[in-house]
């Protein structure tokens, strides 16, 4: 009994501290080496030669002025790994809005918000008669868009040598004129990646 | 005599150990250490080995030029040309930070760490714009590759 005791508490006393420490990451200046799988610092480099380049096209100026209306359509995940496509999207979205050259709308797309739709059943409702009628949205308010964002973020897996992969993750965006269609902006931004054939991309 | 051996000696010191500490290359970009040289490692024992080997080699990343301009849409654009003194490829990082007029650094999703290169002994540019017109002044910050 006591020596199991003993084996026991030996067991504990060398495994413990042998657990990697956890430690939050300085993500301003994240000096981690980097990983197979995209992680936040490449949807932050994705999305900063992405933004630069809209802006740099000039395609967010409105010819007479003003803002344009855009509104988030498709981005599509084509990779193995489980992205939600927002982590690129509100990145983008929030930048194209800091250029003070758009305006994103809720009332369409794949980021509308329900409660845009909602608030208008339920004026239309018996329940409607509840609410002050001024404070309800009228009919004819909302706000089409002017433009769409659309997007697929694709991966590629390839052996590179007998111990090494190649992971290949592209970013594309492309910005759509609604009322004819035209597509003024288009940019493919590649994050490219060599690593372990047994480290996972997913 | 003996304190001006002293003298000499303690500013040789200083100047080997404080050698390859920051090339600033203007006050708005900061080409640091392992992109400006060569570096094995960066520490007080190896750095006389360091700059032996730049001695034969060169140093690193040189910046040549900054260009601004501000775009017919009003964002403010930098261009910075470099040369590579090395003979290798120098891969580093750089970061654009967006200043206003008061000298306050912008929140920008594009002021992020990006990846570059330059192939040895060859120029090259890397390019930002700030995604705010209310930016008037930038500062690049560099470092190498892990």
């Amino acid at each position: 009994m006591k020596v199991a005791i003993i084996t026991l508490l030996t067991i504990a006393l060398f495994t413990a501290g042998c657990q990697t420490k956890t430690t939050t990451i300085d993500i301003t200046n994240d000096e981690g080496k980097a990983l197979m799988a995209l992680d936040y610092r490449d949807f932050d480099q994705a999305t900063a030669r992405l933004i630069q380049s809209l802006v740099q096209s000039g395609e967010l100026k409105k010819p007479g002025g003003g803002k344009f209306v855009v509104a988030t359509a498709d981005i599509i995940n084509d990779t193995m790994q489980r992205i939600d496509t927002r982590q690129l999207m509100a990145k983008v979205e929030e930048a194209m809005m800091s250029t003070g050259m758009v305006i994103m709308t809720s009332a369409v797309g794949q980021e509308s918000d329900k409660m845009v739709t909602d608030l208008r059943d339920l004026r239309d409702s018996k329940e409607g008669e509840e609410f002050k009628g001024d404070t309800l949205a009228s009919k004819g308010t909302l706000i089409a868009p002017d433009l769409s964002i659309s997007g697929k973020i694709l991966q590629r897996n390839l052996k590179y040598d007998k111990k090494t992969q190649q992971v290949e993750d592209y970013f594309q965006l492309k910005l759509t004129e609604l009322a004819t269609g035209l597509r003024p902006w288009q940019k493919e931004v590649l994050i490219g990646k060599r690593g372990s054939s047994k480290s996972v991309s997913w | 005599m003996k304190i001006r051996w002293y003298f000499l000696t303690t500013v040789l010191a200083v100047a080997v150990l404080t050698t390859g500490c920051n090339s600033n290359s203007g006050s708005k970009v900061k080409v640091r250490e392992g992109v400006a040289s060569d570096s094995i490692t960066s520490n007080i024992i190896t750095r006389p080995i360091e700059m032996a080997i730049e001695a034969v080699t060169g140093p690193g990343v040189e910046v040549t030029q900054v260009t601004k301009r501000r775009n017919p849409d009003g964002f403010l654009e930098v261009q910075v040309n470099c040369f590579n003194n090395s003979k290798r490829t120098k891969r580093f990082q750089y970061k654009f930070q967006w200043l206003d007029a008061d000298g306050f650094v912008l929140d920008s999703r594009a002021s992020v760490w990006l990846d570059s290169s330059i192939t040895g002994k060859w120029e090259d540019v890397f390019k930002g714009i700030s995604t705010q017109k209310e930016a008037v002044d930038f500062r690049i910050d560099t470092r190498k590759i892990k």
